[in-house]
């Protein structure tokens, strides 16, 4: 009479025999389509959703192949001219500049474009509705409304700075937006263009000089690159940060965070990367949005600055100690 | 996090209380002064004029202030053996909590500006069903003149007109009015500590003794107010005055779990000094009353924390 552990053993190999026929038929069964993924500063969580959705397919083995600008607006042209498009099933672009590139480009094959603030306005798509073109995709537009009225609940804002890298185009959507909400709140906008790296140091005299309440980072590709030493300029002179990309709050110190979650968005991108390999056109896939703001908070940051945070917003928030 | 915000106003309430045990009640009225006619009413202007107007709010905060009020009065008339109206001192000592001295530094610490315009606007009806209902049931009569005396109804206004009616001003005049605004926000923070003092100063000039004729009243200020509370925010919520639904931002939603908050925070303070008149040099609180106030300051070292526990539990988690 076999023991309890032998038993065991036998019911692991029995089950292990059952299912390995069944799963390498499954894999069998799934198309392999290949995607590539054009980046412009590395993988972020919004890549991470958009691997994860594409991952849970029944129906398609997804190959990734990404390619990273490194943060290089030459290396990324290099990149989209050095592509042969009909290797791809699909191309993934991250952010304005590369899904600008990569429409121009890329004509026969489908693109789902993901952190797009604006994609009518940087002639992505021809309406939210329809693009009327080979794309579609997820765009991190925030209400600065929304945004604003967050805002108010930790600090009042007379004068804010917005810095950006002048020249990637997404930027100054972002700051029509913050505009647009200038006089019903109140405050003055500060223009702070940043040409390069060597300009930054001359950006920051700016700000500090100017005596603002509070910094505003768009969602920039190169801003945020940049952000360590910008923060902790701004935290040595207790300038509080406000940034639209999450992750700055972790990864830079930045106080506080009022953006999409990159992780949904890359969901949703990904959710139209399916359907469009499944045979739906792009042009009638309307482009996504996320439903809810991510507000995420930097407690240290807040302690270096002398802000109290309210309860209420740290019990909605993505709180980093 | 809450800790991090308590802490720091029982420590300010402490110095307050050496304060009074050290000087006496020789500079109590001064001082009361400073705080009523200055700094309050900056404290008001200041937290108002920054808040959005909303009159569903008002109505929501003025209702449960009626409700809590008027459920603690029955209970304490019942428990207290006292008389609907004639009775003792200790009746408002049980009934009215400190909404003008420790609510707003503690509303301002966890829930920002918006938790301290709820705490205005909290103090101002308390303090009005105490000059009509409180002082009717003691005095046989209500006393209007002395609450519309109060200053900081006056920066309540200008500041609920400041909001509603920005008006836009020539560059130099707005650079002025900044100053001139920066000025009433510095009075504005000053006033929170000011406030903290002046609500532990009388507490000095007790005696730990009178705290047995105030068990009763104290264990009911301190105990009923955050239950009926509670009851508010749970009728509140299921008749949908402060509706449950998430937007876009949760703004909304955010703002009306901070009314739920500052109604069950505001319900939980200890017995106001001012609903005893505790003046000058003279304590004309009887026994009972300064008691009350003792129990429940005491108590409220515990109990406050606890609410604030609940408060997280129920309030601000899904």
């Amino acid at each position: 009479m076999p023991d309890a552990s032998g038993f065991v053993r036998l019911i692991l190999l029995l089950i292990i025999v059952v299912s390995f026929p069944s799963t390498t038929a499954n894999s069998a069964e799934r198309e392999v389509k290949h995607v590539a993924m054009i980046l412009f500063r590395g993988e972020t969580p919004a890549e991470q959703g958009f691997r994860e959705t594409l991952t849970t397919s029944r129906d398609f083995d997804i190959k990734i192949t990404v390619f990273d600008a490194n943060q290089s607006k030459d290396k990324l042209k290099t990149i989209i001219d050095g592509l042969d498009p009909s290797q791809f099933d699909l191309f993934y672009t991250f952010g304005t500049m590369a899904s600008q590139m990569a429409v121009e480009k890329i004509k026969d094959k489908p693109i789902i474009f993901n952190v797009v603030q604006r994609p009518v306005e940087a002639m992505l798509a021809k309406s939210w509705e329809s693009s009327g073109n080979n794309a579609t995709g997820a765009s991190n537009l925030v209400s600065m409304e929304s945004a604003f009225r967050t805002l108010s609940l930790v600090m009042s804002i007379r004068k804010l700075a917005f810095i950006y890298y002048e020249k990637d185009p997404a930027p100054k959507y972002q700051k029509a937006e913050v505009e647009s909400v200038r006089k019903k709140f109140g405050f003055k906008v500060i223009d702070v263009p940043v040409r390069d790296m060597e300009s930054i140091p001359e950006a920051l005299k700016q700000i500090v000089s100017a005596r603002v309440d509070a910094v505003m980072f768009p969602a920039d590709s190169f801003i945020k690159a940049n952000a360590d030493g910008i923060m902790t300029v701004l935290n040595q002179h207790r300038i509080p940060s406000v940034v639209i990309i999450p992750e700055m709050v972790k990864e830079n110190g930045a106080l506080i965070a009022l953006g999409p979650d990159y992780q949904k968005l890359g969901e949703l991108a990904g959710i139209s990367a399916l359907a469009v390999l499944k045979g739906k056109k792009p042009a009638d896939i309307p482009i996504k949005r996320v439903e809810n703001l991510k507000i995420s908070v930097n407690l240290k940051t807040a302690d270096i600055l002398g802000i109290n945070l309210p309860i209420q917003l740290l019990s909605l928030s993505t709180v980093i100690h | 996090m809450m800790l991090r915000g308590f802490i720091p106003i029982v420590i300010i309430v402490v110095i307050g209380v050496v304060i009074g045990r050290w000087d006496s009640s020789r500079h109590q009225l001064t001082f009361k002064k400073l705080t009523n006619y200055i700094f309050l009413p900056c404290l008001a202007f200041f937290a108002i004029h920054k808040h959005t107007f909303d009159s569903a709010e008002i109505f929501c905060i003025a209702l449960a202030v009626l409700i809590i009020i008027g459920v603690i009065t029955l209970v304490a008339v019942v428990v207290l053996r006292e008389k609907f109206r004639g009775g003792s001192r200790n009746i408002p000592a049980t009934v009215y909590m400190s909404s003008g001295t420790l609510l707003p530094p503690l509303a301002f610490v966890l829930f920002g500006n918006a938790g301290l315009a709820k705490a205005i606007y909290f103090h101002f009806f308390v303090a009005l069903a105490y000059h009509t209902l409180g002082l009717w049931m003691v005095e046989g009569k209500t006393d209007l003149k002395a609450f519309l005396k109060n200053p900081f109804i006056y920066l309540i206004l200008l500041g609920i007109a400041a909001e509603l009616f920005p008006f836009v001003m020539p560059e130099i005049v707005e650079e002025f009015a900044w100053l001139a605004e920066k000025g009433i926000d510095l009075t504005a923070m000053g006033a929170l500590p000011l406030l903290l003092i002046s609500f532990g100063y009388p507490l000095g000039l007790l005696r730990l003794s009178d705290a047995r004729g105030g068990l009763p009243g104290g264990v009911l200020r301190i105990i009923a107010g955050p239950l009926v509370a509670l009851l508010v925010v749970y009728i509140y919520r299921r008749t949908g005055l402060l509706s449950m639904e998430r937007g876009y931002d949760a703004l909304g939603y955010i703002d009306h779990r901070t009314t739920e908050a500052l109604l069950v925070l505001g319900a939980a303070m200890p017995t106001s000094n001012y609903a005893m008149r505790l003046e000058g040099d003279e304590v004309k609180a009887g026994k009972a009353e300064t008691g009350t106030l003792l129990v429940s300051s005491l108590a409220g070292i515990i109990t406050i924390p606890a609410v604030l526990l609940l408060i997280l539990m129920l309030i601000f988690t899904d």
